[in-house]
C-alpha cells in the first residue's frame, strides 16, 4: 500500500501542521512508513502553501509525489496549480468557500464548505485545517480515526486540544453523512 | 513502545549532536542548515553547552575549533556558500589536528545559487576545497535514520582521528520528515579523544611516539602547548625541516588511509549477478534504490553501489564490482563528480560508466534513472 496526500492552500491556513498531524498519525500511531516535505522558503503567509505526505506499509524510495491519491486544495490557487496531479482514481477536496471555479464534471472532486465550518464551529476560520484532517482521514481510511486523534493530541497545544478534537470529529461527520459511499465505515 | 519521534533531517542532526555529547556550536545561519543552528541554539543550554551565533560563518568553525581545543566536542554547520567560505579554517583543523564536525547541507550553486533547492555540488569541495595535501571524512546519509545515525559516527571519527569531519547531507534530506528510532541509540558507540598521560612538562601535541594519532590535551587543565597552521614538529612550534616535515605529512594522510578499513561504510543492494550497478548517494539513492527494483521487474540485471563514506572514496570497491558488472551508471546532482571516481576505480577493466546528472534544483526521480538505465542497456 502507497498513499500519496498532498494537502495545498495559503500560507497561514495551517497546512504544515494538517501534514504533521496526518503524517504522524500514520507513522508513529499506525506503524506505517511514512515521508512528510513541504515547499520551503517563498510559501509566506498568504501565499500558495504546500505539504506532502506519502504513506507506505513498506520502504519508501520515491521521495516526490507525481500524482496525488488525495489532494485537498483550500485556496483557488491551490487549486489552479495542484488539481492536474491527481491519479485518475484520486480525490480531490475542495475548500467551496475559496475554490469556485472548478471543473463541475470532475467526479473526483469533493466538496465541503471547510472554512464556513470552522466558523461554524468556533466563529473563525482557524479550524479549517484539523477539519481537514478528519475528511482526510475519513476519505482515505489508511489509518484509523484514533490514530489520528492521538496525533492531535500531541502536534497541538493543550490549552486548544479541545476545540481541535473538536474539529477533526467535524469532518469526520460532515464526510461520513455527505459522502456515505466513500467515507463510511 | 519503542521511542519513535518523526523529524527532519536537520532535527536529527541536533539530537545526534546533543546525544553524541557535543557541547559548543558556533556558526552563522544558512538556508537550508538553519534549523540545525536553531535547535542548537535551543537544546545546547539545557545540556550546560553554549551557542554562540558568530559574526559570520567564518567567525563560526573558528569559535568551534577554538572549542574543541578546550576539550568540548564542537561542531558548525552551513550550506554551500558559507561552506566555501569555513574552507582555510577546515585546513586549518586538519593541520593543527583538531576534533570538530561541519555539517554541510548541499543547496544549489555555484555562489549564492538556489537557496532552497537540493544539490549534491560540494561532493569535490568537501575533498578539495581547502588547499594542500590533505585527506578528509565525509559520510552521506539518504535517510533521516541515517542522518541521526552518521551524526554520532562524525563526532566519533573527528574525537578517535583528531579530524575534522563533514556531514554531507542535503535539501532533500534536511527538510524532510522521515521516523527515526531513538532507540537505535542504545547500539552507537560515544567515543571521545584521548588526552595525555603524561605531566604537562613532558607534553608534546604532536608526538609520534603514541603512533598515528598523538592525545590531545585540553587548554585550561594546566597543559600549555602551541597549535599552528605553519609546518610543525612535535612540539607544535613551526618548522621547514624537510625531514620533519615529511614525517609530519605522511602521519596526517596514514592516521586517515591506514585506519580507513574502521570506517569504510557502503551498502550494496542486488550487484552479485548485476550487469549494470547503479551508483549514487545521499537522497539520489532513495531513487535509485527504486529504479533497479522496477528493472529487475523488467529482466535488466541492475544493482546499486551507495557510498555512505563518500571520503576517503573506496576505489577498491568499485575495482571489484567493475570486474562483475558490464556497466555503471552514476547519478547525482551535479554536472559530474564522483562520475570522475568512479571511472578511476573502474580504470584498466573494460566496464563503461555511464553518468546521469544535472544541477537545475530537481531531484532526480526513479523513473528518470530507470530510463537511463534502459537507454545505456538498450532495451
Amino acid at each position: 500500500m502507497r498513499a500519496e496526500i498532498r494537502l495545498a492552500g495559503s500560507g497561514g491556513q495551517g497546512i504544515i501542521l494538517a501534514a504533521k498531524v496526518i503524517a504522524e498519525a500514520a507513522g508513529i500511531f499506525s506503524d506505517l512508513n511514512v515521508v512528510q516535505s513541504q515547499i520551503y522558503g517563498a510559501a509566506a503567509r498568504g501565499e500558495l502553501s504546500k505539504a506532502d505526505v506519502i504513506i507506505d506499509d513498506g520502504d519508501i524510495y520515491t521521495l516526490e509525489i507525481a500524482a496525488a491519491d488525495i489532494l485537498l486544495c483550500l485556496s483557488q490557487e491551490a487549486y489552479d496549480r495542484y488539481s492536474k496531479e491527481l491519479k485518475e482514481d484520486g480525490k480531490l477536496i475542495i475548500d467551496s468557500f475559496y475554490v469556485k471555479n472548478y471543473d463541475q464534471l470532475d467526479k473526483r472532486i469533493l466538496s465541503f464548505p471547510i472554512s464556513e465550518m470552522s466558523k461554524e464551529l468556533a466563529d473563525s476560520e482557524l479550524f479549517s485545517n484539523m477539519i481537514s484532517v478528519g475528511i482526510v482521514t475519513v476519505v482515505g481510511k489508511y489509518f484509523s480515526e484514533e490514530s489520528v486523534l492521538k496525533s492531535v493530541e500531541k502536534n497541538v497545544p493543550k490549552n486548544f486540544l479541545e476545540m481541535n478534537i473538536k474539529a477533526v470529529k467535524f469532518g469526520f461527520e460532515k464526510a461520513k453523512s455527505k459522502y456515505p459511499e466513500i467515507c463510511g465505515s | 513502545m519503542p521511542n519513535i519521534e518523526l523529524m527532519s533531517g536537520n532535527d536529527a542532526v541536533v539530537k545526534a549532536a546533543i546525544m553524541s555529547g557535543c557541547k559548543f556550536y558556533g556558526g552563522y545561519p544558512i538556508t537550508p542548515s538553519s534549523e540545525i543552528a536553531e535547535g542548537m541554539a535551543k537544546e545546547l543550554p539545557k545540556v550546560g553547552g553554549k551557542f554562540i551565533q558568530m559574526e559570520d560563518e567564518i567567525g563560526g568553525i573558528g569559535a568551534a575549533i577554538g572549542a574543541s581545543l578546550t576539550g568540548v566536542k564542537s561542531m558548525t554547520a552551513t550550506s554551500g556558500p558559507g561552506f566555501s567560505l569555513k574552507q582555510e579554517h577546515i585546513g586549518f583543523a586538519v593541520m593543527g589536528e583538531i576534533p570538530i564536525v561541519i555539517v554541510n547541507v548541499m543547496r544549489g550553486g555555484p555562489s549564492t545559487g538556489m537557496p532552497t533547492y537540493p544539490s549534491q555540488g560540494d561532493v569535490m569541495q568537501a575533498r578539495w576545497g581547502t588547499h594542500g595535501d590533505h585527506q578528509i571524512i565525509a559520510l552521506t546519509p539518504c535517510s533521516v535514520q541515517e542522518t541521526f545515525k552518521l551524526t554520532f559516527e562524525a563526532f566519533n571519527l573527528s574525537e578517535m582521528y583528531r579530524t575534522p569531519v563533514i556531514l554531507l547531507t542535503d535539501e532533500i534530506i534536511a527538510h524532510m520528515r522521515e521516523k527515526v528510532i531513538l532507540d537505535e541509540a542504545k547500539n552507537y558507540k560515544i567515543i571521545d579523544r584521548v588526552k595525555p598521560s603524561v605531566q604537562s612538562e613532558q607534553y608534546k601535541p604532536f608526538d609520534n611516539k603514541y603512533g598515528l594519532v598523538p592525545p590531545l590535551a585540553s587548554y585550561g587543565e594546566g597543559y600549555r602547548f602551541h597549535i599552528t597552521g605553519l609546518t610543525h614538529d612535535e612540539t607544535g612550534f613551526p618548522t621547514s625541516n624537510p625531514n620533519t616535515v615529511e614525517k609530519l605529512q605522511e602521519r596526517l594522510r596514514d592516521k586517515i588511509l591506514k585506519n580507513r578499513k574502521n570506517f569504510d561504510w557502503y551498502e550494496e543492494r542486488m550487484v552479485e549477478d548485476a550487469e549494470i550497478i547503479v551508483v549514487a548517494y545521499g537522497s539520489v539513492a532513495r531513487s535509485a534504490m527504486r529504479a533497479i527494483k522496477d528493472a529487475r521487474r523488467e529482466n535488466i540485471k541492475a544493482g546499486l553501489f551507495r557510498p555512505i563514506t563518500l571520503w576517503p572514496f573506496n576505489y577498491e570497491r568499485i575495482k571489484k564490482l567493475s570486474k562483475k558488472c558490464k556497466k555503471f551508471l552514476v547519478a547525482e546532482m551535479n554536472l559530474g563528480q564522483i562520475v570522475g571516481e568512479v571511472e578511476r576505480g573502474a580504470c584498466g577493466v573494460k566496464t563503461k560508466v555511464d553518468f546521469l546528472g544535472r544541477a537545475n534544483g530537481e531531484f532526480i526521480t526513479p523513473t528518470e534513472i530507470l530510463s537511463k538505465i534502459r537507454e545505456v542497456m538498450n532495451v
